[in-house]
């Protein structure tokens, strides 16, 4: 129990010298001359506008959430292949027994001790076909999710303007005029993302 | 159990059990029963709901929404799972021997009060699909969305009921609660309904941070997650509870520690954080006000029912697990966790009876109803836990099987309740929806004078009231006596349980004035000049629908014999 407290209280105290003693070599070391430029708020090398204290849209937020949906889906999707990689080279009914046994332990994450009981090729066989129904199953329900946002336009960047785009684009074609010739211009066009950005 | 055994518990599909397929009915009907032993066939009303989530995502992809209306979709999926439920149920109380049966390898249980609570909440599902047709909350547009939310919430709850590992604890409390607090802001462009919404994420957020750290102290100095096992084969909670404590704890993270004994309340008190924030109770209530009066009163009816009842299945199955050993040397720790729940009780429902009485607003006033309620049913848990801690030697005039007895008591106290509960809080809340729709208000002020002219709402609620305070033709009394009697008993164990019950019935006779404050503006005053009318003829959906849902309440209130027969079944299979 000590031991481990003093672990802790090592690296505590290493961890702040470490950051500590570069800021303050740095302080004492660098020369002072500010300028304008210098001073002024770095952001990727454009003049900046304005203050970045500022309210970030909501359509970013729906943005982030969708890609942590996938994200995390992904995460899931690596246990999932490595089951159904030992299942199909389980499945081989050619494997030697020791072969087998192996890789028995390797799916069920037992030390390889050859203790337990080898995985025949037919209960591989159903194994496989359940994962790979159970991944279908389950990444179709998420399409069908993501389906019916994008169906919903909740991943339109700015929803009023396509839906007032679709209906330009409906009214110029039912008046046979050229699309070019329609005063919004194409759907989603880039004047409203342009909006949207600058606060 | 060998690898083979576990996946044909999950699929079953060798062609041995079922047979050469033909084309006949008796072929069919013995394929569904084989079917239902299985995992999937166990889990099958859940995924029925599921399956109506996707289709309900699906018709709206395909614009099928158009002819066949989103309510009527999940009105079907949620009966379809009804007659499941109830399909299990029956098997299972026919059944010649008791039948528990834990599936998905053990981490989930399968007996009658599984099977109970989904049927509770399956009906009530069908009631408050059937109240949202009625009421017009959500409209045709948001209808895939609200009941995806409401179906997903409800799969979470009733996983709730059947969890018999610390990980599907938490994550059937999780499922039940993202979709919660998203239905809280429904209301979309209302500002309270997004404050409610906003409160309810952070307060949820936080306690299940702290929850998931007491499991992972549990499960860490334990060695174990499942809570109960069936066939003793994998260690439980219970049995490596006596282990630790007895200062065996080769094997364990417990080895580490010089105190295990007091870790481990610490990681029992964080559990009961996350589900005390579930349950509403004190001091883990402050959601519950703001929360329903932002949500619509659909929402607010379907979290104050479904959401406890789920919880407490899970209190229960906790509390069962943790008193699972008779060993005396846990005598002491069961005894201090039914005193802490008993003292939790106590303060909660008192706080909710005086915090109710100065509310204007009516769906504050049943939020902390809602509150004072929780601590009754949490009163029947902590008689639970004190009886089943005791020692038989210990208590004068009580044996071993009386002892049994007055546990089965108590459980079967409590899931008569919830039972009762169901219909008369679901009523109420019904009903101040149907009220806000004819005069776009959900103050008290407001409902002076209703009962000339819409009678029977004034008529069901009263019901549903005089049922919440427990006055004896109804439903809620049989509920709140068989509380009392289980307290009592508890008493003779340990003598704190009495000034519980003192409380309690204290607490009763205060409640009668605050919802009498209801029932007199809407029955003994005139309806103020210039008011919005609110005619509901009898003959009307929402005058048959609060009907519907009352009548259950008075049937309950003078048939009591058979639901508190099937609850003492379900609380002697569970107890066995």
């Amino acid at each position: 129990m000590t031991d481990l407290v003093g672990h802790f209280l090592i690296f505590t105290i290493v961890a702040t010298v470490l950051l500590v003693v570069p800021l303050l070599v740095g302080r004492l070391v660098r020369p002072w001359l500010p300028t304008e430029e210098k001073d002024s708020i770095y952001e990727c090398g454009e003049p900046t506008i304005g203050t970045s204290y500022i309210q970030f849209d909501l359509r970013f937020y729906v943005v982030a959430l969708l890609f942590i949906i996938f994200d995390v889906e992904v995460a899931f999707f690596f246990p999932w292949a490595l089951v159904f990689g030992g299942a199909t080279q389980l499945m081989d009914p050619t494997l030697s027994a020791e072969a087998r046994s192996g890789l028995t332990d390797k799916l069920l994450n037992l030390p390889s001790s050859g203790l337990a009981e080898p995985i025949s090729a037919e209960t591989a066989h159903t194994l496989a076909l359940t994962g790979l129904c159970d991944i279908l199953v389950f990444f179709g329900v998420l399409l069908v999710g993501f389906a019916y946002v994008w169906k919903r336009g909740d991943l339109d960047w700015v929803r009023a303007m396509v839906v007032h785009a679709r209906q330009a684009r409906t009214n110029s074609t039912s008046l046979l005029i050229p699309r070019g010739g329609s005063a919004s211009g194409g759907p989603g066009g880039t004047t409203p993302r342009e909006t949207a950005v600058v606060p | 159990m060998t690898f083979d055994q576990i996946l044909q518990q999950l699929v079953d599909t060798t062609a041995g059990t079922y047979g050469p397929f033909e084309w006949s009915a008796a072929y069919f009907r013995q394929t569904f029963e084989i079917f239902m032993t299985s995992s999937l066939g166990r889990f099958s009303p859940e995924i029925i709901l599921c399956i109506t989530i996707v289709s309900l995502l699906k018709l709206r992809l395909f614009n099928c929404d158009r002819w066949i209306p989103p309510y009527a979709t999940a009105l079907v999926g949620s009966i379809v799972a009804v007659g499941l439920a109830l399909y299990q149920f029956q098997t299972l109380r026919m059944s010649a021997e008791p039948v528990v049966a834990e599936f998905f390898t053990g981490l989930m249980i399968y007996d009658q009060f599984t099977v109970y609570f989904r049927l509770l909440l399956l009906i009530f599902l069908v009631l408050v699909v059937a109240l949202t047709v009625v009421s017009g909350i959500p409209d045709r547009d948001d209808g895939p969305d609200f009941y995806t939310l409401l179906f997903g919430a409800a799969v979470g709850m009733m996983m709730m009921a059947g969890a018999n590992h610390l990980l599907i604890l938490f994550l059937s409390i999780e499922m039940a609660s993202v979709p919660s607090y998203a239905m809280v802001g429904f209301l979309k462009g209302r500002r309270p309904s997004s404050e409610a919404s906003l409160k309810y994420v952070v307060y949820g957020a936080g306690s299940a941070g702290v929850m998931l750290y007491g499991l992972s102290l549990l499960t860490g100095l334990l060695g174990t997650a499942t809570l109960i096992s069936v066939d003793g084969s994998t260690p439980d909670l219970a049995s490596r509870l006596g282990l630790v404590l007895a200062g065996n704890t080769a094997g364990t993270a417990a080895s580490l520690v010089s105190n295990p004994g007091l870790t481990i309340l610490l990681a029992i008190l964080m559990v009961f954080v996350g589900l005390a924030f579930k349950l509403s109770i004190v001091p883990f209530h402050f959601w519950c006000p703001d929360a329903f009066e932002g949500a619509a009163a659909e929402v607010g009816g379907f979290l104050s029912v479904a959401s406890k009842a789920g919880a407490f299945a899970l209190l229960v199955r906790f509390c069962i697990a943790l008193t699972g050993n008779p060993d005396p040397s846990l005598a002491g720790l069961n005894l201090s966790l039914g005193i802490g729940l008993g003292v939790a009780a106590a303060v909660t429902a008192t706080f909710g009876n005086l915090a109710a009485y100065s509310q204007k607003n009516m769906k504050r006033l049943l939020a902390y109803s809602t509150i004072a309620h929780a601590g009754y049913m949490l009163m029947a848990v902590s008689a639970l836990v004190i009886i089943r801690g005791a020692n038989p030697s210990g208590v004068p005039g009580l044996t071993s099987a009386g002892l049994d007895a007055e546990a089965r008591r108590c459980l079967e106290a409590l899931l008569y309740y919830l039972a009762v509960y169901l219909f008369m809080n679901l009523g109420a809340f019904a009903i101040v929806a149907l009220i806000r729709n004819q005069i776009f208000s959900e103050e008290i002020e407001d409902y002076r004078g209703l009962a000339g002219e819409a009678p029977v709402l004034c008529v069901c609620m009263l019901i549903c009231l005089f049922s919440l305070v427990g006055l004896p033709p109804l439903g809620g009394f049989w509920a709140k006596l068989e509380i009392f009697a289980s307290l009592f008993q508890a008493g003779r164990v340990h003598w704190f349980m009495w000034v519980v019950l003192g409380i309690a019935a204290v607490n009763t006779v205060f409640s009668l004035f605050y919802y009498m404050r209801v029932l007199k503006s809407m029955f003994l005053t005139e309806r103020p000049v210039g008011a919005r009318s609110a005619l509901v003829p009898f003959r009307s959906a929402p005058g048959l629908y609060v009907v519907m849902v009352s009548v259950p309440v008075l049937l309950l209130g003078v048939l009591a014999g058979p639901l508190s027969q099937t609850a003492n079944n379900v609380a002697r299979i569970l107890l066995r």
